[in-house]
């Protein structure tokens, strides 16, 4: 177990190496998400743009939970939220999320680092298409940790995610 | 009232109680209420804005339709998409179930999820094929979306009339729960206050209740310190009465003594010892009276000196012998040979209470005998017991025994005289002395007393108390100066010395006494404590301020016996004092103290040693009294006495004892007696057993068994044993058989006695 700690974090290291030595690539697919605001790494002056390929490429993870808006235990997949903020070099406190609708909340940074919420790509192995409330869904683990379940996190679990600005 | 008021104090604390748990619960109840709406607020919120993001999703389609022509054709399309997203949130998940389970719309809904799965297909048709979108297509879908407004703002409406109605309801819930809940705190108050009133109250009555306590045990305290006070006046009355009757009796026990020398008729000499007698027991009552005062009063003064322990028993001894030399009762006294020939201790504390144990046993014996043992104990201590065969005293009673004021029984008392207060005063001077006393007994059998004190052996120091002259010795002829200012005192005294061989001088006050002094030798003053002119405090003091040559031996006369008073005498410069009254034995004690001072070294003379015990000391001293019989010694075996040798019939043992310790005329006085007595006692127990008396019959046995066996005669004993075991119940004729062992066993412990020549009639 605590091998695999061990290798957790070097893996992470090494990752977090090469991310900031390599430039970050630019989005060849229709852009799906574009953060701004404090990073480091952009692709389109100074905002980072991505499309679905390289959201892929970030490090997945599976969520299997309940929501309020799903019957029964639904299973998303997508890039792990700290992922993300390591690909853009994120160094500020708290990420305005904005929707295709224009809803908007605010999200501590904090909330990615501590608990793995993941930007979901995909429910139950199919693609979020904008009517299943796509292409991303900001989903917390709810089952694994229940006492997410509240109001306020319930707020910043914003769908139809079009756009992150890092505060 | 006081239980009804208790009733009411309990009621209004239930009361309470349960107002008070009601008050929680529903206070409880209000915050699981306020969990719920919170869960269910944020659910109606959720549908409100659902509802209304779905109204506002329609409008933002409608203004897309229109600009549609102008703009990206893929904004419309996006839009599309969003609001087909809106009618998931009513298909499933906490919205779908609200709006199921309330009933809210739900054919508007319906309708409206209709409309939006209808345009569907014309919308993607749509996709990237601007040109499709005609102005008659446009129209249409404007029209559905209208239609669809319609149906979308219905639910609006309806979803949050319905939210409204459940918060006013939820609303209405609380507030009647906080109406309950004020109503309780409001019935808790009023308990409340009603069980402070209730407390304030007792607890004044409980003040009123310690203050009356504390009244009564004022009341109590001066009760007792009245009571003690009367008590004290009571002994000191007794105190004062007695010493105001002790200097007249003075005179009656002196001419008594004097009198009983004269020479008279017969009848006169009765008279006079009868007068005696009654004097002396009289002085007996109150030197009681007067020692338990003192003892009561804690004043009693231990008076420690060294003396002569053997020569002070002799001379105790000397006197009881004399008083038992009759057929019936013998004395005797036996010394251990460790004891100390010098000790320090009260030598008149110790006298008296062996002389009241001694008087005791004398008062309590009309036959057999009475045996002083003294021996010594670890650490300097010395047991002294007086054993006697008298008449015992029962189990129950002999606990009261040390008790003042009680005697044995009434019966007893009136056989024979006395205050009752003897034992208690033994006790409490024994204490005193620091060691302590017992006694054991047995109804029929006999007494014995015994007490044990310090007394450590001291190197030879001058004796006082005890004389080298003896009660046979006469004194040598000494100048006494008697100052006394009692014309019959005077007579007294000098009656008395006279008597002893002394040449008396007599002066009538302390002015007289120094006058003749100065003018003549004297060789001992007896002093007057009271007297006109100059008291004998006074003179003593005056005298040895002036006294030149020698020391004269002054001596107190006086009825005052409280430790101050001696204290006072001795402080003046006397060197002794003598009681009041006194007899001629008491002058002649208290002189021959100083006279021993000029006898000095001088062998004792030989009737000295004759009054002390003639028997060797050299066996362990417990072989030496008679053993009291152990209760209830079980026959050996049931055989006849036909063929019983003589140690058979004697006890060896108690036969060598008895031997050892008493003289061969005694030995043969008690045998004689027991075979006398023996006779007597078979004629009774026939007689009881003819009349079927058989309770006394057993007693009678029990006695013969006891009397038997410290005799030594073991075959009688155990005969009696039997006989004692068997009376209750054994057939007469049985009875009879016993009865007739008794008689052969008479002659068999004769014979017995005989050979072993303890008999020789």
């Amino acid at each position: 177990m605590k091998r695999h700690i061990m290798l957790g974090i070097l893996v992470g290291w090494v990752a977090s190496f090469n991310v900031a030595a390599q430039e970050l690539a630019s989005p060849s697919g229709p852009v799906i998400l574009s953060v701004s605001g404090k990073i480091t790494h952009f692709n389109m002056g100074n905002e980072a743009h991505f499309d679905r390929e390289m959201l892929l490429a970030l490090e997945q993870r599976k969520t299997l939970t309940h929501t309020p808006w799903h019957d029964g235990q639904v299973r998303f997949e997508g890039p792990l939220g700290r992922s993300l903020l390591e690909a853009v070099g994120a160094s500020g406190t708290s990420m305005r999320v904005v929707a295709l609708d224009d809803y908007a909340a605010t999200v501590p940074v904090a909330d990615f680092l501590d608990h793995n919420v993941i930007l979901a790509m995909s429910q139950d192995g199919k693609p979020l298409k904008v009517r299943d409330h796509g292409p991303l869904f900001i989903i917390y683990p709810f089952d694994e940790e229940p006492g997410l379940l509240n109001e306020e996190t319930l707020t910043r679990s914003v769908w139809q995610v079009k756009a992150i600005e890092i505060r | 009232m006081k239980s009804s008021d208790s009733l009411r104090f309990k009621l209004t604390s239930c009361a309470a109680v349960v107002f008070f748990l009601s008050a929680i619960i529903v206070g409880g109840i209000i915050y699981y209420r306020h969990q719920l709406e919170m869960v269910a607020n944020k659910l109606m919120e959720d549908v409100v804005w659902v509802t209304y993001q779905f109204d506002r999703e329609v409008r933002e389609l409608r203004m897309a339709l229109i600009d549609a022509s102008v703009t990206d054709l893929d904004a419309m399309l996006l839009r599309y998409e969003i609001l087909y997203s809106r009618t998931h949130l009513f298909r499933r998940g906490q919205v779908a179930e609200f709006v199921n389970t309330y009933d809210v719309a739900s054919d508007e809904l319906r309708e409206a999820i209709a409309l939006v799965e209808a345009l569907d297909s014309q919308f993607l048709a749509l996709a990237g094929r601007q040109d499709l979108l005609t102005t008659t297509l446009r129209a249409g879908l404007a029209e559905q979306l209208v239609t669809l407004q319609q149906l979308t703002e219905t639910i609006l409406l309806e979803c949050n009339a319905q939210v409204a109605s459940m918060k006013v309801d939820e609303r209405e819930t609380l507030l009647l729960l906080y109406a309950a809940v004020l109503v309780l705190i409001l019935l808790i108050m009023s308990t409340g206050s009603v069980l402070v009133m209730a407390l304030i109250k007792e607890s004044r009555e409980r003040a009123d209740k310690a203050n009356m306590l504390k009244a009564q045990s004022r009341e109590l305290a001066q009760a007792v310190a009245n009571a003690e006070a009367a008590s004290q006046a009571k002994s000191e009355f007794m105190a004062v009465m007695s010493h105001e009757i002790r200097t007249p009796l003075n005179g009656v026990v002196g001419v008594a003594d004097l009198l009983s020398d004269e020479s008279m008729s017969q009848q006169g000499h009765q008279y006079v010892q009868v007068l005696k007698e009654s004097a002396s027991g009289l002085q007996a009552v109150i030197n009681d009276i007067l020692d338990y005062t003192k003892l009561e009063a804690g004043s009693l003064d231990l008076d420690r000196r060294p003396f002569d322990l053997k020569a002070f028993l002799d001379q105790l001894c000397a006197g009881y012998r004399l008083r038992s030399e009759n057929d019936d009762l013998r004395f005797h006294c036996q010394l251990d040979s460790r004891l100390p020939d010098h000790v320090e201790g009260d030598v008149n504390r110790l006298r008296q209470v062996l002389m009241n144990l001694l008087n005791n046993a004398f008062k309590f014996t009309t036959e057999g005998i009475i045996v002083l043992k003294v021996a010594a104990e670890a650490e300097g201590g010395v047991k002294f017991t007086v054993s006697d065969t008298g008449c015992g005293i029962d189990a129950s009673q002999q606990h009261r025994l040390f008790e003042p004021f009680s005697q044995v029984d009434t019966s007893i008392a009136r056989r024979h005289e006395g205050t009752g207060l003897g034992l208690a005063i033994c006790q409490r001077l024994v204490t005193a002395m620091g060691g302590n006393i017992g006694m054991e007994s047995q109804l029929g059998l006999g007494s014995r007393f015994w007490f044990e004190i310090p007394l450590p052996g001291v190197e030879h120091e001058v004796s006082e108390g005890v004389s080298k002259i003896t009660n046979g010795d006469r004194l040598p002829p000494w100048r006494v100066l008697v100052v006394e200012d009692n014309p019959i005192n005077q007579t007294l005294a000098r009656a008395m010395l006279e008597q002893l061989g002394q040449l008396v001088i007599v002066a009538g006050n302390g002015q007289e006494a120094l006058e003749t002094l100065n003018a003549e030798r004297c060789d001992v003053v007896l002093m007057d404590m009271q007297m006109p002119v100059l008291d004998g405090l006074e003179t003593t003091r005056r005298w040895r301020a002036q006294e030149s040559q020698g020391h004269l031996p002054i001596i107190a006369m006086t009825a005052n016996v409280m430790p101050e008073d001696r204290e006072c005498c001795f402080e003046a410069g006397m060197d002794d004092i003598i009681c009041k009254p006194f007899k001629r034995e008491d002058l002649r004690r208290i002189l021959t103290q100083y006279m021993d001072e000029f006898v000095g070294d001088a062998t004792p003379s030989g009737s000295d040693r004759s009054l002390s015990d003639p028997m060797p000391l050299d066996t362990p001293h417990d072989k030496r009294v008679v053993r009291l019989p152990e209760p209830g010694i079980a026959p050996k075996s049931n055989s006849t006495a036909v063929s019983l040798s003589t140690s058979d019939v004697l006890d060896p043992e108690i036969v060598a004892e008895l031997q050892e310790s008493l003289d061969r005329e005694v030995i043969e006085g008690l045998f004689s007696t027991y075979l006398t007595r023996l006779g007597a006692r078979q004629a009774n127990m026939q007689v009881m057993l003819e009349q079927g008396d058989r309770d006394s019959l057993r007693q009678a046995a029990h006695s013969l068994k006891g009397a038997s066996s410290s005799l030594g005669c073991a075959a009688m004993a155990r005969a009696a044993s039997s006989l004692e075991q068997l009376a209750l119940h054994d057939d007469v004729s049985s009875l009879q058989r016993r009865m007739a062992e008794l008689e052969t066993l008479k002659t068999l412990t004769r014979d017995s006695l005989k050979s072993a020549r303890l008999l020789t009639s």
